[in-house]
């Protein structure tokens, strides 16, 4: 087995008996990358000497002591690149400080490694809406790796990565973790800082860990979590250690299987793995219960309103006036700015950025706006109501196996449909994880990952990480 | 740091009646307000007014292929007037924390180079923008 497709937790085991050294394992990462990324565009940069110089002074007492992380492209690393995805940071923007989990990593031990490709300002589900790369499904290169953390999870997935971190606004960890059968987690509202992630919908975007064990994602949990003075929505909140129940099991907890999300619209052999490994979990001693979340099938509505609502005002920030693209020969300042805007955006960006305005836009903003936040209410009552009747719940991660590239190109909204399991889970707060559960054959011998997704109370990440190792 | 620098501006709000977001501030009315406000379209978003409201310029190929999608997406979102909402408190962020104050006391931040260091146009350790003020 290659250093390279080797877990943390095996890493660390031969880094601290000396086995290996932390450059072995970039040295490993960097040729496999060499070998296989020309064709599954994972990366859009690595610099692998910043990275040896790392290593060379990397505490292998540490816990995450001489582990290379890549890092989604919309996570500030001190003097990397920071696309976002996109042509307006593409030039003229290198990271000018650390964002706290990438300190926090580095505190840790691990070696920022890697800027990994995505859907631009993390805008979509596929990364086919990034203008700076193209990413493939390491499992069938005629498909999309998901999104909008595609690079992240190909990555894993392909073994170009050990384990990386994504952002998940409404699944864009947990759905390209499904397709591309690797383990995502996100963490609940508040556990890690958002503090250096370049921001889309700031009431809903959480970092987390895409990792290739259930172990491993509880390890760079451990890591990033916790309060940061710099957030003032991360939680002054206890970080348990994730690790020290993770073996437990599941005897005697209940699960909720939610009636909605096994419905109209599943396909049918995505739907079978699941509730195989429903089933499993159920073999290993929990009870499973059938729940209801009535709200679910307002869901989407609800999220396409709130994020690009908040998407709009954030994005307002892109002026071309401190980084990034500046239009040249502007007839004045507000032709700079909309020329700026206009030539660094790409389409489903400014789609969401007209959405965005219109929404809150007076005269609008009741019927849509505040109506979406209320209805934001109801489905936030639904999971604590679920939530007093059972530990987690189960469900699907997506509707379907990765689909084809290019397939929803000209209609946003069938593509935002998709989200459907994902995005309650970001309107909640809750945390939620997406662990392989199987795979179904498609054309040409090739399997396509399903993943099964569990979602937890708020801060339940630790509970949630052992019904994962059951369910792993 | 220091204090911040405050820029002795006046912002002008559109009248209230008429569909507004907060108006550019007014140092040189004219050119930094090209369009008119007015209603807008009672039953479609009007694409390019909206674009104006953020600032974003868009070619007449880009509306067009706008329109019709941005049409769908919220004649989508009209299925949540299915719902009565009436006492249902708004949530704005799922785990509300209010009043999140800090130390009052110094610390390091970013330097005036690490600032400036991305800025496409600069001139004496300033960023450069395009004259804001008109002409007399």
């Amino acid at each position: 087995m290659s250093l390279a497709s080797s877990s943390i937790s095996e890493l660390r085991q031969k880094l601290t008996a000396g086995e290996i050294s932390p450059a072995d394992i970039l040295d490993d990462l960097a040729a496999a990358i060499a070998a296989r990324d020309p064709e599954v565009g994972a990366y859009l940069s690595h610099d692998l000497d910043a990275a040896k110089a790392a290593a060379a002074n990397a505490d292998l007492t540490l816990p995450l002591g001489g582990i290379p992380i890549g890092i989604k492209d919309n996570i500030n690393v001190l003097g990397q690149p920071c696309t976002c995805g996109s042509r307006y940071l593409e030039k003229g923007y290198t990271s000018p400080y650390d964002a706290t989990v990438t300190s926090r990593l580095k505190a840790t031990g691990a070696i920022p490694f890697g800027r990994l490709n995505m859907d631009e300002f993390a805008m979509g589900s596929s990364t086919e809406n990034s203008a700076v790369g193209r990413t493939l499904n390491p499992h069938d290169l005629s498909r999309i790796p998901g999104g909008s953390s595609g690079g992240s999870a190909a990555a894993v997935a392909a073994n170009l990565a050990i384990a990386t971190l994504g952002s998940d606004t409404g699944g864009s960890i947990r759905q390209p973790a499904s397709h591309c059968g690797v383990v995502g987690l996100k963490p609940s509202y508040g556990r890690v800082s958002r503090y250096g992630l370049v921001a889309f919908a700031s009431s809903l975007d959480q970092i987390g860990p895409l990792t290739r064990s259930v172990e491993d994602s509880a390890l760079v949990l451990q890591a990033i979590a916790g309060h940061d003075p710099r957030d003032s929505t991360s939680l002054n909140s206890e970080v348990p250690d994730f690790l020290s129940g993770i073996h437990e099991g599941v005897a005697g907890m209940k699960l909720g299987l939610p009636k909605e999300y096994f419905g109209e619209g599943i396909d049918p052999a995505v739907r079978e793995k699941v509730e195989a490994a429903t089933k499993k979990l159920e073999a290993a001693g929990a009870e499973l219960v059938e729940i209801s979340l009535p709200h679910t099938e307002y869901a989407v509505a609800t999220y396409y309103i709130i994020a690009p609502a908040e998407a709009s005002s954030n994005l307002s920030r892109f002026d071309g006036i401190r980084y990034g693209h500046r239009s040249s020969n502007p007839e004045d300042l507000l032709d700079l700015y909309r020329r700026s805007r206009e030539e660094g955006f790409g389409p489903e960006v400014k789609r969401r950025i007209i959405l965005g305005t219109y929404v809150l836009s007076s005269g609008y903003y009741d019927a849509y706006y505040s109506r979406a936040q209320k209805v934001r209410t109801l489905i936030r009552r639904d999971f604590e109501q679920a939530f007093e009747k059972v530990d987690a719940i189960l469900s699907p991660v997506t509707p379907a196996p990765a689909r084809k590239l290019g397939e929803n190109s000209d209609d946003p909204l069938t593509e935002y449909l998709s989200d459907i399991y994902t995005i309650a889970a970001n309107l909640a707060g809750i945390c939620a994880i997406s662990v392989p559960c199987g795979s179904i054959p498609a054309e040409g011998d090739k399997q396509l990952p399903v993943g099964l997704q569990i979602l937890g109370p708020h801060l339940g990440e630790a509970k949630l990480l052992r019904i994962a190792k059951s369910a792993e | 740091m220091i204090g911040e620098i405050r820029m002795p501006h006046a912002t002008k709000l559109n009248p209230p009646d008429k569909p507004t977001v907060q108006s550019f501030p007014t140092l040189a009315p004219g050119p930094l307000m090209p369009f008119t406000p007015r209603p807008m379209a009672t039953e479609h978003i009007d694409v390019r007014y909206v674009a104006d409201l953020a600032r974003l310029e868009l070619s007449d190929e880009e509306c067009a292929t706008f329109q019709p999608q941005l049409d769908s997406i919220l004649s989508y979102a009209e299925s949540l007037s299915r719902l009565n909402v009436e006492g249902i408190e708004p949530t704005a962020h799922a785990v509300p924390v209010y009043d999140v104050m800090r130390e009052d006391v110094p610390g390091t931040s970013l330097s005036q180079q690490a600032v400036l260091q991305n800025a496409p146009d600069q001139a004496q350790q300033q960023i450069r923008v395009p004259k804001v003020i008109a002409d007399a």
